[in-house]
């Protein structure tokens, strides 16, 4: 009520009485001082804080000081919901604390006998002293010990550890719980304890809201999903491919799911008996990028062979064929990565005008779309259009069109700029008879560039084994990290994609013979058509075949919309001189492999003549290929 | 009532304080002794870091910066040998000169020289261009610095071969000592005493040898061992080509063995003096980063 009066005072400008607006904020200044008087009402702003950023950012250092500020908050915030015997909720989270951070978290039967024992002393001690009401608040000291393992990824160790099925509910959990922000909701104090104020009674009712919502909305599996009713415009579906495409491409929008999995999976190393006396470390960065590795070479192997990604389609022999390929060594199935220090991405789209309706009463008419290029390293280019209409009621019935397009000379447009839009309009070459067609626009985009960095080590043999693993395990550990051993292009209509030496083992020692493969994988919606140049930048190696790092003019399947084309394989013989005798521990360098094609892309509009125009000649089309009088 | 609130809440905190402490203190007793001087103890090491700024930690592409790294001795005991090197640079994006370079000595501490040494040294470097579109190039690196330096050990320890003690009340053997360090990397941590009684008599000393720095202990030298002026035979366990020389290669601890023949009768105390040199590797990483200016800008 207070707040709502404040919003009307401070709202009320037409009235302009600053009399009010003072009150206004004066009453919102007071409400935000009563509620921050209340610990767990800054433990709902703080936690709603620690969620967004782990969401954001992923787990980090900051996250892992914020989650022990809220440990300590939560403390608190539970003493001061229980009004009693506060002290003793904190001896279970003292103990807690030493064995989880002093003694790193052991399971070691022995130690946790004499441990839990001295705690259950403690407790009783306390419960002896208070004549027993301290025993709640006692065992209400192991709640924020336990929002703690559950924030740090613990659901998610149940999930990937014990093999309990993810259900929606689950992942609705892992997913939108902010558990930190809910403890202190449901420690927010009453109406009495909070004086009725209004802030934290808001805070309650949409803190509430949001878990219901959390815990009911996986119920409703179409919550959030437009009904499809028509089928979409070809933009909208090509956009949603694009997306679609993006999602599965990189995989990234699945590595905070990862990284939880391995959070939760190195949690779950404290309870693993079996592994605890090994002496493994477990790394959540390498947990991290086996399962993006996973997920890349599930993305290769099922949705570029036209696949969905799921465990059917996993067991197609397609599928094993393809992941037996990326596993063997020296193969061509190298796979890449994306670039993260480029961001923009190279596209080029037609896209329909919705306010054009596509009908005509003339047979005689130019029908427009738009061309949009987006050419983030200001490549120069052309792109040559093309058009053609045919009857939808017999396919064999087509009429060449001719292209009008903004910016272009005739029908070919040159691209220089980062960004270029075109309206490209078809007209037909003959008057149109009444009827429906089908219109299909091309655009060539002739010599597109791309290229993709690798980066390898360089060792010469040493003393022993064990100095020679020694400093592998350095090198990887620096320059190496997650998938970086794996080339990285940047996103746009093809990747090039390569690799030498042993793909997942990016260190060269001096005598090997090392293979290299290069290709192009199609990443857009349109089709590879010649490749006109490549190259490996790697002056003073030696290769065999000797011509192995160039070629050119590589044909491409006419028919079919190639996903990967296959440039060369062959091998490395010899390393240039300062890489075969090094002055210090190792080399460290960056390749790269560039590759200029041709590339189609395609659409297609509807249109429909109503009428014939009275002053034009209709046109019969012939079923011969091409329109005729 | 209030007043007896608040004793229970002290009792209380006191308990769980008390209970901490006892909880925690419990990995180990330290027993210090045998120490000479006062830099001569606990732990020390060679503070390899780079200065602020230098390099800054975003370059232009084509700028020139400087990388100057601080050496600053906090060993009780003189650096040799010094051999800075930078290894795991893209020289397409970053030239730096030069790659390598030596001190001769950096002084450590000691009574005139309480803040230890310092030396300073530049590398110069180009920062190369971006590949096209590219925000920006981050390149880790290593900053290896190799050394010599040495250590010293001294306690006093009771030599008694009686182990009845039925010969005179002296001095009591301790079995197991305690160190703090030798204001090292490489120390003394614990030392066990065994008593060899009978006709051919005498001690062996157990000297537990542990690496307290960052880095990586290389071979270790026992250059003197004596007991009471009197040289003893040592020997590093396993070590029977070279038995005064360890390799640590990737391992934290080494043993050695001493042993003493014993002639007297009654029990003593006298001086144990050990030696050491040593070769240590201390690896640090740092990352150059080249930024596309206009995204520099935007951002």
């Amino acid at each position: 009520m207070g707040i709502v009066q404040a919003l009307k005072g401070s709202g009320a400008g037409q009235v302009a009485d600053v009399a009010t607006k003072v009150t206004g904020i004066q009453l919102v200044g007071k409400q935000l001082a009563g509620a921050a008087k209340s610990i767990s009402w800054v433990m709902v702003v703080v936690g709603v804080i620690e969620f967004i950023l782990k969401n954001v950012f992923g787990y980090g250092q900051l996250i892992t000081v914020l989650s022990i500020i809220l440990f300590i908050m939560a403390g608190f915030a539970l003493a001061a919901r229980l009004g009693k015997d506060k002290l003793a909720i904190f001896i279970p989270m003292t103990l807690f604390v030493i064995w989880y951070f002093l003694y790193g978290a052991t399971f070691d039967p022995a130690f946790l006998a004499v441990y839990l024992s001295i705690g259950f002393g403690i407790m009783a001690l306390f419960g002896v002293i208070s004549k027993g009401e301290s025993v709640i608040s006692s065992f209400a000291g192991f709640i924020p010990c336990l929002v703690l393992l559950v924030d740090v990824g613990y659901l998610a160790l149940l999930v990937d550890k014990v093999g309990i099925p993810v259900t929606n509910f689950m992942i609705g959990l892992l997913k939108y719980m902010p558990w930190w922000a809910f403890f202190g909701v449901m420690t927010l104090p009453t109406e009495e304890g909070g004086r009725g104020n209004a802030l934290i009674q808001l805070t309650r009712i949409a803190g509430i809201v949001y878990i219901v919502f959390v815990l009911i909305a996986p119920v409703f599996p179409n919550v959030g999903r437009e009904e499809l009713n028509a089928l979409p415009g070809f933009a909208e579906a090509q956009q949603a491919q694009i997306d679609l495409q993006e999602q599965l491409s990189t995989c990234e929008n699945e590595q905070r799911n990862y990284r939880l999995s391995c959070i939760g999976q190195s949690f779950g190393k404290i309870f693993d008996f079996s592994t605890s006396s090994s002496g493994e470390t477990f790394s959540v960065d390498n947990c991290v990028a086996e399962k993006m590795k996973e997920c890349e070479i599930d993305y290769q192997c099922l949705t570029q062979q036209g696949l969905q990604v799921n465990n059917d389609n996993k067991a197609k022999p397609a599928y094993q064929e393809c992941k037996a390929g990326f596993t063997a060594k020296g193969g061509q199935n190298v796979i890449g990565i994306k670039d993260e220090t480029i961001k923009e991405a190279m596209t080029a789209v037609f896209s329909d005008r919705k306010s054009l309706s596509g009908q005509y009463r003339s047979g005689d008419f130019l029908h427009p779309i738009d061309f949009t290029v987006v050419n983030p390293r200001n490549d120069e280019f052309n792109v040559l259009f093309s058009c053609e209409f045919t009857s939808t009621t017999d396919s064999k019935l087509k009429v060449p069109g001719t292209i009008i397009a903004s910016g272009a000379q005739g029908n070919l447009l040159t691209v220089k700029d980062k960004s270029v839009k075109s309206t490209v309009a078809c007209k037909p070459q003959l008057n149109l008879a009444k009827g429906k067609y089908k219109v299909d626009y091309q655009a060539e985009l002739q010599g597109i560039q791309s290229f993709a960095r690798l980066q390898r080590a360089f060792i010469v043999p040493q003393a022993s084994e064990q100095e020679r693993e020694e400093l592998i395990k350095r090198i990887m550990q620096l320059h190496f990290p997650g998938q970086k051993y794996l080339s990285q292009a940047p996103a746009g209509l093809f990747e090039v994609q390569w690799s030498f030496g042993q793909e997942d083992a990016p260190i060269v020692e001096s005598g090997d013979i090392l293979p290299l493969a290069i290709v192009l994988r199609n990443t857009g919606q349109g089709k590879i058509e010649t490749v006109n140049w490549y190259r490996v930048n790697m002056d003073g190696f030696s290769t065999d075949p000797a011509d192995c790092l160039a070629g050119g003019n590589i044909a491409v399947p006419k028919d079919t919309t190639v996903a990967k084309v296959d440039l060369n394989f062959c091998y490395i013989t010899g390393l240039p001189i300062d890489l075969s005798t090094l002055s210090q521990d190792y080399a460290y360098r960056e390749y790269t492999a560039e590759a200029n094609l041709n590339y189609l892309i395609k659409a297609t509009d509807n249109v429909e003549v109503l009428e014939i125009n009275p002053g034009a000649t209709p046109v019969e089309i012939s079923s011969e290929g091409g329109g005729a009088i | 009532m209030k007043k007896t609130i608040s004793m229970k809440k002290i009792i209380s905190c006191s308990c769980i304080f008390l209970i901490a402490l006892l909880i925690t203190g419990c990995s180990g007793s330290t027993q210090t002794s045998g120490v000479t001087t006062n830099y001569k103890i606990g732990n020390g090491d060679l503070n390899v870091k780079l200065i602020d700024n230098a390099p800054p930690s975003e370059i232009f592409p084509g700028a020139e910066f400087k990388i100057i790294a601080e050496l600053s001795n906090q060993l009780a005991y003189d650096a040799k040998n010094l051999d800075v090197v930078i290894t795991g640079l893209e020289p397409g994006y970053f030239q730096v000169y030069p790659l390598e370079q030596k001190i001769a000595l950096i002084q450590g501490k000691s009574i005139t020289n309480p803040a230890g040494d310092k030396e300073m040294l530049e590398f110069s470097g180009n920062a190369g261009s971006l590949v096209k579109s590219a925000q920006y190039y981050t390149n880790k690196y290593l900053l290896q610095t190799n050394y010599d330096s040495t250590m010293e050990f001294q306690d006093t320890v009771c030599i008694n071969t009686d182990l009845y003690g039925v010969n005179d009340a002296g001095c009591k053997v301790q079995d197991k000592l305690s160190y703090p360090g030798q204001g090292a990397v490489l120390a003394v941590s614990k030392m066990e005493q065994v008593v060899i009684s009978g006709s051919s008599a005498g001690m062996q000393f157990r000297i537990y040898l542990t690496n307290r720095g960052q880095g990586k202990l290389k071979l270790v030298t026992l250059d003197k061992s004596e007991l009471g002026g009197e040289a003893l035979d040592c020997q590093f366990q396993g070590e029977v080509d070279k038995p005064l020389e360890y390799d640590f290669k990737d391992k934290q601890t080494a043993l050695l063995l001493c042993d003493a023949a014993i002639s007297e009768q009654i029990s003593y105390q006298t001086i144990l003096a050990l030696d050491f040199s040593y070769h240590y590797e201390l690896n640090k990483e740092y990352q150059l980063k080249i930024v596309n200016p206009n995204a520099a800008l935007v951002s």
